[in-house]
């Protein structure tokens, strides 16, 4: 078995195939949803009424138009209850047009010969936005053909078809219509030589496959056109030869009238005829073109730099008024200049805004600079002294067994951090505040209010094991200074008691003239 | 050729079919018409039976600028409305128009539909860690896009077959949405029909030629188009 030859004729039934896709998913869609109306047929009945009132007289036919044979239709099918028609509408055309999210049915298949998928888009009826109204498309006329059984007429073009029906149907400026379509055909297949002529000159991807699409193109237009032209050219001849004839298949009083389209088409036909001949000459004709063109091209730049040139001169030497060189000008002289909205504005750049970011908190002092204020230098030395003392004294109270008096606490200060120790400005703030009320710190850490009701006069305790649970953030600078040491050196005692005896005042150095209240520590 | 497009914005095949004709037919046309736009910042656009005439970029002369629009979308627009209503045309060109194809594969955009791809491209942004510097990179205002739509309401679409009410100005994002398509229906971009956007041949003819245009900055659909392809890898990965 030859596969090619045989892959290649499967591909071409596929590609019949695709008109049919539509209806198939339509008539699935219907089954699946169990519908109360059965809506391919309707479908069916839709696409007929667009070729019948609508290609057939080359018009478009309005929602409402639509709308109304489906009623019709419904009533006829559905005697016994109602149905929505606007709402069969609505899916109907819907469904018809796209596959219900805007897109065209994609009909996908293997293709073994190009060893990739083939795929095809295609849609049964079209909206035409300039009128307002629907169509049926080339895939679907081509689908309504196909399930007709004319045996005869299926060999023939989807155009023969519709020009024979628009006689018959005695719509002769239709028929008129498709003739001149039938012509633009021709002029298209010209333009499309000309692009590829173009390809040839300047080198494309598949210049050979083009080629032979384009020579493939011509012939089968040929052919069309060939049997096209007999058969409407007999047609025309039996109509033209007795009039009365004409008068039976339009059944109209204005017969003049269709006389004088019918001539109107034959004149076209010539037309076409000489198109058809321009067209074959023209595809003869191509690769010596493709030649010429190349020859000349070379001097092209050249020639057509001197040849504007030269134009210029002949029109000053001639005294042309200034029109002739401004033509291209002048749009920019119109009084009023007509502007629109190009849809290339959203490609344009813009200017990007950079919006400042939000400040969500409000910033503290220090934090506007790097530099130190007073306060804080001052807050930070308090703290380290204190630690320093706090350090000092609870070691010594431990040291003398959990009972120490002032003069033996200063004296160790003395001896281990030096006399300045003795001298510092922190020595008094921080031996006064070991005198501070901090009971309701206590009382708060302990959730004991006993506490403050049996306050011993000038006595301060300290509960370590209380302090600790404190919030770090609400301590005094002693409380912290005595738990961080109390911590540094491991102490199991959890109580530090200050006794204070304002009677009895103490020098603190020999020679320097500050004065405190004794105090005793206890340690338990 | 060149007046009568201006004043009118196209030229039609069975208005002028000499003229059409000639212009299809004889390349020399073809290369003056364009050439005289050209210098003029206009750009040709020819697609089936019509040739399309529209302001290139930045042609401030005969094309719109930022304050045209403005106005013309009226109150309520400023700076971020516009760029948002400019990121939804955006979304409806990289929605008809996949992979620079030529012609667009997809017959309509259901408005339901569209106001979902919208959110979901800009759901896409909020992934992004630095989305200033992505609007520096393709120089368009994602930022103020995203935080504008994220600080509108999402109202309901009101099926407009039955009702004629249709949420209009900048009050929330289904507002803006139909604001957008009202706008673009002016200028023949597209129409509206049961419930969907459908695009006129001069939109085709005019994003036809943007992607052959190398001063028309296409990426920025591309990024915008491939916006919810990354989510979907991401929910595949997921």
């Amino acid at each position: 078995m030859e596969y090619a030859k045989h892959f290649q004729d499967i591909n071409e039934r596929m590609r019949h195939l695709k008109c049919y896709y539509p209806f198939f998913r339509i008539y699935a869609y219907s089954y699946r949803n169990n519908l109360e109306y059965d809506l391919p047929y309707i479908a069916l009945s839709v696409l007929t009424l667009l070729i019948e009132e609508g290609k057939l007289r080359g018009r478009s036919l309005k929602v409402d138009e639509i709308e109304v044979h489906i009623k019709n239709i419904l009533n006829e099918m559905y005697m016994d209850y109602e149905t929505n028609s606007k709402q069969v509408t609505r899916t109907l055309l819907t469904i018809l047009e796209t596959d219900r999210d805007g897109e065209s049915y994609h009909f996908e298949y293997m293709d073994p010969i190009r060893r990739k998928k083939d795929g095809h888009y295609v849609h049964l009826i079209e909206y035409d936005v300039s009128n307002k109204a629907y169509q049926i498309s080339d895939a679907g006329l081509d689908f309504m053909i196909s399930i007709k059984e004319l045996p005869e007429e299926s060999k023939i073009s989807v155009s023969l078809i519709l020009f024979k029906k628009q006689i018959e149907n005695g719509s002769f400026v239709t028929a008129l219509n498709t003739v001149r379509e039938l012509n633009l055909e021709v002029l298209r297949k010209k333009e499309k030589k000309q692009n590829l002529l173009e390809k040839m000159l300047y080198g494309g991807a598949d210049v050979v496959e083009d080629y032979s699409i384009f020579s493939e193109g011509v012939f089968s237009q040929l052919q069309q056109e060939k049997i096209l032209f007999e058969e409407v050219r007999t047609t025309l001849l039996e109509l033209t030869k007795n009039h009365e004839e004409i008068i039976n298949i339009s059944n109209k009083s204005a017969n003049e009238k269709d006389f004088l389209i019918l001539k109107q088409i034959s004149t076209e036909l010539d037309r076409g005829y000489q198109l058809h001949s321009g067209l074959l000459k023209e595809y003869t004709d191509l690769p010596g073109e493709y030649e010429k063109i190349c020859r000349i091209r070379v001097n092209s730049l050249f020639d057509r730099k001197w040849h504007f040139k030269e134009i210029l001169e002949n029109n000053i030497r001639q005294n042309y008024p200034n029109d002739v060189h401004v033509i291209g000008m002048h749009p920019m002289f119109l009084p009023k200049t007509t502007r629109s909205f190009s849809l290339y504005k959203i490609f344009e750049s813009q200017i990007v805004s950079r919006k400042k970011s939000e400040v969500s908190e409000t910033r503290q002092n220090d934090e506007w600079s790097e530099k130190k204020l007073i306060d804080g230098t001052v807050d930070e030395r308090q703290r380290n002294n204190f630690r320093v003392y706090a350090h000092a004294l609870l070691g010594c109270v431990e040291d003398h067994g959990g009972d120490l008096t002032l003069e033996v606490y200063l004296k160790t200060v003395e001896d281990t951090l030096g006399p300045e120790a003795l001298q510092n400005m922190d020595l008094i703030p921080f031996l006064f505040s070991l005198n501070v009320d901090i009971d309701d710190v206590n009382a708060q850490a302990s959730d004991n209010s006993q506490k403050l009701k049996n306050k011993e006069l000038n006595v301060t305790r300290f509960e370590f094991n209380k302090l600790k649970l404190s919030c770090h953030s609400n301590r005094e600078l002693i409380l912290e200074a005595l738990l961080s040491a109390h911590e540094a050196l491991g102490l199991s005692s959890s109580t530090f008691i200050v006794t204070s005896f304002p009677d009895e005042i103490i020098n603190i150095k020999k020679g320097f003239s500050a004065y405190i209240s004794n105090m005793k520590f206890i340690m338990k | 050729m060149l007046y009568q497009m201006l004043s009118t914005g196209s030229i039609e095949r069975f208005v002028y079919p000499k003229h059409f004709m000639r212009y299809e037919q004889e390349s020399e046309i073809r290369e003056a018409l364009d050439f005289c736009a050209e210098k003029l910042g206009l750009y040709v656009c020819g697609r089936g039976d019509s040739i399309f005439l529209s302001a290139g970029v930045g042609n401030r002369v005969f094309g719109y600028t930022n304050e045209d629009v403005k106005n013309e979308l009226g109150r309520g627009f400023k700076n971020p409305e516009m760029y948002t209503v400019f990121f939804i045309m955006n979304v409806i060109v990289s929605e008809f128009y996949k992979e620079s194809f030529h012609d667009t594969l997809r017959i309509n955009l259901p408005k339901n539909y569209l106001i979902g791809i919208i959110e979901a491209k800009i759901r896409a942004l909020s992934d992004f860690e630095d989305l200033d510097k992505i609007s520096e990179e393709y120089k368009f205002n994602f930022r103020e896009i995203k935080d504008l739509w994220d600080s509108l309401p999402n109202v309901e679409f009101r099926d407009d077959s039955d009702i004629e009410i249709k949420q209009k100005g900048t009050s929330s994002k289904t507002a803006i949405i139909n604001e957008t398509v009202i706008f673009m229906k002016k200028h023949r971009l597209v129409d509206e029909h049961n419930n969907a956007v459908y695009p006129t041949e001069r939109f085709k003819a005019i994003v036809s030629e943007a992607y052959n245009r190398s001063d028309v900055q296409t990426d920025i659909i591309e990024f915008i188009d491939d916006l919810t392809c990354l989510e979907e890898e991401k929910n595949a990965e997921t």
